[in-house]
């Protein structure tokens, strides 16, 4: 096989129908432990915290959560751009199969990062930065899978959210980065809900064994996913 | 107990592990079609 | 190509002025929507003046995204547009031409009408410029994000309110920076940093939402 064959072989949805349960199989076998580990380090190695007691230890998932939302979304777009590149089938069921998951994260992230607020600093919401930034990317999430769901043609569907998905990669920089300046302007209350605690190291092993786990977990997903979506479109 | 954990917790793990049941029924429902 | 601008554009304005009656309905949209808010809140003098900017953009925005199906269904539905795409003319450059039509049908007044909400708001007057030209520089570039959405859901059923959906989120920056500039003069700051960043979005919208309208354009009509 040359090189260039070499690069689509697994282009081809049935010959990355099995080897999308082999990755499925084995992440999900190693997000567990992960998991277990990162609980592990974050309720019974990590201290507590000076200032925010026990209840900081909600950013073991808000941030992984966070990262995850933002990772997903951009390997989203990526395998959009590489489908209407390449007009392969596959890339847009991968990029199909990954949103909502991505869209569940930011859901979480959200969600955590509101009850994370209310005991520390008084408010379940509060406009910063990144808490507005991940409300408008879960509105870029429901976008595209809005999208998708409401054309007919599957393909026609797979492409023109492609489009979506790509144009607003291009903007969640420009979006971030806008909240931002608009949130120091802005600023009524000097509260950041961004302001983790001063990170100890057992701390910060806890937010990268759980954030592995949610990498790893989301592989698993994405690809059992596609694997439906493969046999769904036949 | 800290009741802001647990919500965070137990929705997180609830709605992810909502999300693998769903997916599953969905694996159950194609696969019996093919 | 420049020929190709001017046709389109000529061709856009003729049809319009034909039914005048959408451009002056979106502009009323934009009246009554600036209207809304006092009514809703309260007449008090400072806080109208300090929710101007916001309002007035965020009425700006709503009013772009309603003119925006008409920015292809008409074409769409009498078969011109599949015409454009298959012809010699630079599918990217044709979009353009287009956008630039509806941008001067539905942007372009706004810019005009603004002082006149200014006014009901009690804007102190110095802020008109700042506000005119915010208006100016990011009604654009609405257009162009808008085209954008609207090439998308080209010939779907229910999507008006899908073209909101997926075009709001991305108007933030846009709303962000234009009101924002507006508030920084208003608090006695050099409004010229959001002004500057309101014209580089313009100016990358320009160089690039021709290609994503152009290729979504492709995707809805094959």
């Amino acid at each position: 096989m040359n090189t260039a064959v070499r690069w689509f072989w697994f282009a081809s949805p049935h010959t990355f129908f099995p080897l999308a349960g082999t990755i499925a199989r084995v992440c999900a076998w190693l997000a567990v432990p992960l998991a277990l580990a990162g609980l592990y380090v974050g309720f019974l190695v990590a201290p507590t915290d000076a200032q925010q007691g026990e209840v900081y230890r909600i950013i073991f998932i808000h941030v992984p959560a966070a990262w995850m939302s933002m990772f997903i979304y951009l390997v989203m777009a990526f395998w959009a751009a590489l489908g209407l590149a390449f007009n392969t089938r596959l890339s847009g069921m991968m990029a199909q199969a990954l949103a909502p998951t991505g869209a569940l994260f930011t859901f979480i992230a959200l969600w955590t990062g509101s009850l994370w607020g209310k005991p520390t600093w008084g408010t379940y919401w509060v406009w910063d930065a990144r808490l507005t930034s991940e409300l408008i990317l879960l509105f870029l999430y429901f976008g595209f899978m809005a999208l998708h769901a409401s054309i007919d043609d599957v393909r026609r569907a797979d492409r023109a959210a492609a489009v979506l998905a790509i144009v607003g990669a291009v903007n969640v920089p420009i979006i971030y980065y806008s909240v931002q300046w608009w949130n120091t302007l802005h600023q009524g209350a000097s509260v950041s809900f961004t302001k983790a605690p001063s990170m100890a190291a057992t701390m910060f092993l806890g937010m990268i064994l759980m954030a592995f786990a949610f990498w790893l977990y989301s592989i698993a997903v994405a690809m059992v996913r596609v694997r439906c979506l493969i046999l769904e479109r036949g | 107990m800290n009741w802001f954990i647990a919500g965070s917790y137990v929705v997180t793990f609830a709605l992810l592990a909502l999300e693998v049941v769903l997916l599953i029924r969905r694996k159950r429902k194609c696969e019996a079609k093919t | 190509m420049l020929d190709a601008v001017r046709c389109i554009v000529g061709r856009d304005l003729l049809l319009a002025l034909r039914r005048r009656t959408d451009i002056a309905t979106a502009l009323l949209f934009f009246v009554v929507v600036a209207s809304l808010f006092p009514l809703g809140i309260g007449a008090e003098p400072n806080l109208l003046r300090a929710i101007a900017p916001g309002v007035i953009w965020v009425a700006a925005l709503l009013s772009t995204m309603l003119s925006l199906a008409r920015l292809f269904a008409a074409d769409h539905a009498d078969g011109t547009l599949e015409q454009l795409v298959l012809g010699a003319a630079p599918l990217g450059v044709v979009v353009a031409a287009k956008t630039l039509a509806h941008w001067l049908l539905s942007g372009l007044p706004l810019v005009l009408i603004a002082p006149v909400i200014a006014l009901q708001y009690d804007l102190p007057q110095p802020l008109y410029g700042v506000l005119a030209l915010s208006l100016l520089l990011g009604t654009p570039v609405l257009s162009m994000i808008g085209a954008i959405g609207a090439a998308l859901t080209l010939g779907i059923r229910g999507g008006g309110v899908l073209l909101a959906l997926l075009v709001l989120p991305l108007y933030v920056p846009v709303l962000i920076m234009g009101a924002g500039s507006v508030e920084m003069a208003a608090a006695g700051l050099e409004p010229g940093g959001q002004l500057l960043i309101l014209g580089a979005l313009l100016v990358f919208s320009a160089a690039f939402a021709p290609w994503a309208i152009a290729a979504a354009l492709r995707i809805s009509l094959e």
